[in-house]
């Protein structure tokens, strides 16, 4: 009996450290990073840490010729709000807030991918 | 007793703390990642490994060279050349040209001439994705319909020569070279001793074994009626996932929305029912052409073709939204998202 009740505080214990350093885990953990990287012509032109945006701003990127992109830059979230190019699909991308689908003007020759370290997924086919 | 229930505690725990947690790959610790344009799309590489820089120049550098063989914007490319001449008489190509010809040729004949890559013609008359993107007249579309991939293009395999049997004929890889891209990228980073890492040439997906020794990549299959979000996952280990969809590049004209997988029998965007097409298979190469041509055939004739070839699987989206998976999907983990 008495050996039943050394293991049962013993397990106890051990619960309560597990739970302890979950706990701890959790609490220190600030959330996954979120930082953009806006290519143009394959040149690193911005690198934007999105967790630190308090208020939104646009960039406006100039091309050859007159194109351009317009980026709106927001709390946690990226996305091209006007371009030149004649099918704006980069336009039509929306917004993105994780690495698994990039942001590109392929007539401007502009990308814009989110590095967050650990995605919900690794890759997206489209 | 007392030490055996101890040490039975402590073993339950670490067995429970070590079983959570993914064995790596070896080298996995070193990640290298790069992103580059080449033939009108973005690639992007993420490998894992000591020599994962060195390794990821070289397999950038073998696309360089492939892009000089199957870009239609690069002037002097083999391709440009090809098209220029093989009307004429038989042109000589490289082994590569002739290859990717030779597997278009195959999924070509096996789909009814349902991917048509001697199409060229007509792609350019339609102009989608350029900025002359327009509804041409029926009578310029006319004349550039029923070109056929497999009886039009003679490929001769001893003396490795491309002829054209009509100047109707010109050669688009669109559908097909940025699978073949995959494979050859991933051929020098398994030459190059890489065990682990994704490549992505503009949502081809290709992977290289597995994220870690117990787990696979998983991949985002693109919601086609909203593609910021996604309809279904799978989760692959050195597997190709290459999707084809009505959303990736289009044009709006008089309210009606025009995308850019022709049906190159009707010379109009294909309307077979299929909004997008998924395919899973080692070979992106044959992924590549796969899903543009079940594309086109629909649903009915897509699903009988996936479902007799080996080790291929497809994950189908129709006009309704109704998702259609092949029968040995399951393999893959899939998983559609509600």
């Amino acid at each position: 009996m008495a050996k039943q009740k050394k293991m049962l505080i013993l397990i106890t214990v051990c619960l309560v450290l597990l739970f302890g350093a979950g706990s701890f885990f959790v609490l220190n953990f600030t959330g996954p990073q979120c930082v953009a990287k806006i290519y143009q012509n394959n040149q690193l032109l911005y690198e934007i840490d999105l967790n630190q945006v308090k208020e939104s701003y646009s960039i406006t990127i100039d091309g050859e010729n007159g194109q351009y992109n317009e980026v709106l830059v927001e709390p946690g979230q990226i996305g091209m709000q006007a371009a030149s190019c004649p099918d704006k699909t980069c336009v039509n991308t929306g917004k993105i807030s994780s690495g698994v689908l990039p942001i590109v003007c392929l007539p401007n020759h502009v990308y814009i991918v989110i590095d967050s370290g650990e995605e919900e997924y690794d890759a997206k086919s489209y | 007793m007392k030490k055996t229930g101890i040490v039975g505690v402590v073993l339950c725990l670490v067995l429970i703390v070590t079983s959570c947690t993914p064995q790596p790959i070896e080298g996995r610790e070193t990640e290298y990642t790069r992103t580059e344009q080449l033939i009108g799309t973005f690639f992007s590489v993420r490998v894992y490994g000591e020599n994962a820089k060195t390794a990821t120049d070289k397999a950038f550098a073998r696309a360089h060279a492939l892009e000089d063989i199957f870009s239609l914007t690069v002037e002097n490319s083999e391709l440009n050349g090809v098209n220029q001449h093989a009307a004429k008489a038989p042109v000589a190509v490289s082994e590569e040209l002739f290859y990717v010809l030779s597997r278009a040729q195959a999924v070509s004949a096996m789909t009814d001439n349902a991917l048509a890559v001697s199409a060229g013609k007509l792609i350019d008359l339609w102009g989608i994705g350029t900025d002359h993107a327009k509804v041409p007249k029926k009578e310029e579309i006319e004349p550039l319909t029923q070109t056929d991939t497999v009886k039009d293009i003679v490929l001769n395999e001893k003396e490795k020569t491309v002829f054209f049997t009509n100047e109707k004929v010109k050669v688009n890889l669109g559908a097909v070279a940025k699978g073949y891209f995959a494979d050859e990228m991933k051929r020098v980073f398994l030459e190059l001793g890489i065990k682990s890492g994704l490549i992505n040439l503009g949502g081809n997906v290709m992977t290289i074994g597995g994220k870690t020794k117990d787990t696979g990549w998983k991949v985002a299959i693109t919601d086609p009626e909203n593609p910021a979000e996604q309809i279904a996952t799978v989760t692959v280990n050195d597997y190709s996932v290459v999707t084809s969809g009505n959303y990736e590049k289009y044009f709006v004209e008089n309210g009606v929305t025009y995308h850019h997988i022709l049906n190159a029998k009707t010379g109009y965007p294909s309307s077979s029912g299929l909004i997008s097409s998924t395919i899973i298979a080692k070979n992106s190469t044959d992924c590549d052409a796969l899903s543009t041509a079940t594309f086109v055939l629909g649903i009915e004739k897509a699903t009988a073709l996936i479902e007799g070839l080996e080790d291929t699987e497809a994950v189908f989206v129709k006009e309704d939204g109704t998702v259609v998976t092949t029968s040995g999907i399951k393999q893959h983990s899939f998983k559609e998202i509600k």
